[in-house]
């Protein structure tokens, strides 16, 4: 049980967390994406908090930060998911182009 | 290293806990006869016949509920630490908690004068 | 390496292995329903390397709110957007998906070489172990006193914003005509039933 271990989990995570952001063409799947990038990062978080400052954990708390912002982006990102949707009836993100020059 | 307590029971929960889907269906699938007629296909309905698809829209209320859900459930983790620390924070984390709930419960107050709440 | 240790290491590697498959799964499965239960065995997994790594309340924290409410939210909206769309063909795809695979491989790889490379200073003070609620508990009320309340106004904006979002604010018919060249190309908003009720 290596710190390097966890750290390299939490890589892995957050690349295929990058891919599925770029090359997603649902939204949703964009916003599942993301929630994969914060739990990667959360696993760093925590991993640091174990194995160089145990005592103290601040890590942790952080992550419980980061678990909040997350809930709280989902929330207001669907419901900005649902709007576009109400008005252009797609999830196609070729298609939500209304700020595209 | 692993410092934690209690958890050696947790994983023999967890492995007896995961075992039981797999033998449920494993039993019925040796169980059960081999037919495979239109009918077996179809969603089970308590007996009533399926009407439509499964894959509809669905009412936007589903996602109101959700919403407040979620919020108060992240107020539930912060909360919980607090109930457990709360002998060694004394009456200045008893205020500062009750600051925490009365900005969520303005939320909550829109949320239902908004009717978020209301199903009808 | 003694019994407790063989268990664990093999509990990571189970763990670690599921988390890395359905996380794959989230990103390459057509359906996204299957993606969403997935996220779900993602999220669960994740919970369980919390727990090797001695945070059992933010482990319960993460299945409370991920597992227990984000995926929830992320399945009613699936189900609230639920149409068989087949997307447009866009020419050369496979070019962008090539070089975003191509760069994500590179991030690995720069991140996995710094991981392996850099000497680590690993602590040996005592953990807090099972008492990590209650310093969790204390860090909120002393030192991250502010990010905490911060965080119930931060909950309060998302929960209005989301409403306000979700739901329709006005009816149509009271919408006076704007001019044609002040409008985006969206289509005609009709009034449907979510959330709306009469002011009165």
């Amino acid at each position: 049980m290596q710190l390097e271990y966890f750290l390299l989990l939490a890589a892995a995570l957050f690349s295929i967390g990058v891919y599925g952001l770029v090359t997603s063409r649902n939204v949703i799947r964009v916003l599942m994406s993301i929630e994969l990038m914060l739990n990667a990062v959360n696993i760093n978080l925590m991993a640091f908090s174990n194995y160089l400052d145990p005592g103290a954990i601040k890590g942790q708390v952080f992550a419980v930060f980061v678990i909040t912002i997350a809930a709280a982006e989902a929330a207001v990102g669907l419901a900005i998911v649902l709007s576009i949707y109400r008005n252009r009836d797609t999830v196609d993100m070729e298609q939500f182009n209304l700020l595209k020059w | 290293m692993f410092v934690l307590s209690g958890y050696e029971y947790f994983l023999g929960f967890l492995i007896i806990s995961s075992l039981v889907p797999v033998v449920a269906l494993g039993a019925s699938k040796l169980l059960r006869p081999a037919s495979a007629g239109p009918a077996s296909r179809t969603t089970y309905e308590s007996g009533c016949e399926p009407i439509g698809g499964a894959w509809i829209q669905f009412n936007i209320r589903y996602y109101m509920f959700a919403l407040v859900f979620v919020i108060f459930d992240v107020e539930t983790v912060f909360l919980y630490p607090w109930a457990v620390a709360f002998h060694k924070l004394g009456l200045l984390g008893f205020v500062e908690a009750l600051i925490f709930i009365a900005i969520l419960v303005v939320g909550l107050v829109y949320a239902w004068r908004k009717g978020a709440l209301e199903w009808s | 390496m003694n019994l407790a240790e063989g268990v664990q290491f093999v509990s990571l590697v189970i763990l670690g292995g599921l988390m890395i498959f359905s996380a794959l799964g989230v990103v390459l499965l057509s359906n996204i329903v299957y993606s969403a239960f997935l996220l779900a065995l993602t999220f669960i997994s994740v919970s369980g390397l919390y727990i090797l790594l001695n945070a059992g309340f933010v482990a319960a924290a993460q299945v409370l709110v991920y597992v227990g409410a984000v995926n929830v939210l992320i399945l009613f909206g699936i189900m609230l957007v639920n149409k068989v769309e087949v997307f447009s063909e866009v020419k050369n795809a496979w070019v962008g998906k090539a070089a975003t695979g191509a760069v994500c491989a590179g991030l690995f790889g720069l991140i996995g070489t710094m991981v392996t490379s850099h000497p680590w200073a690993i602590s040996t003070a005592p953990a807090a172990g099972d008492k990590a609620i209650e310093v969790i508990g204390q860090h909120f009320f002393s030192d991250f006193l502010l990010p905490f309340e911060l965080a119930s106004i931060l909950l309060l904006v998302a929960l209005v914003g989301a409403i306000v979002l979700a739901r329709r604010e006005f009816l149509p018919d009271l919408v006076a005509p704007q001019q044609e060249a002040l409008t985006l190309p969206e289509r005609p908003r009709e009034l449907v039933a979510a959330g709306v009720r009469d002011e009165d």
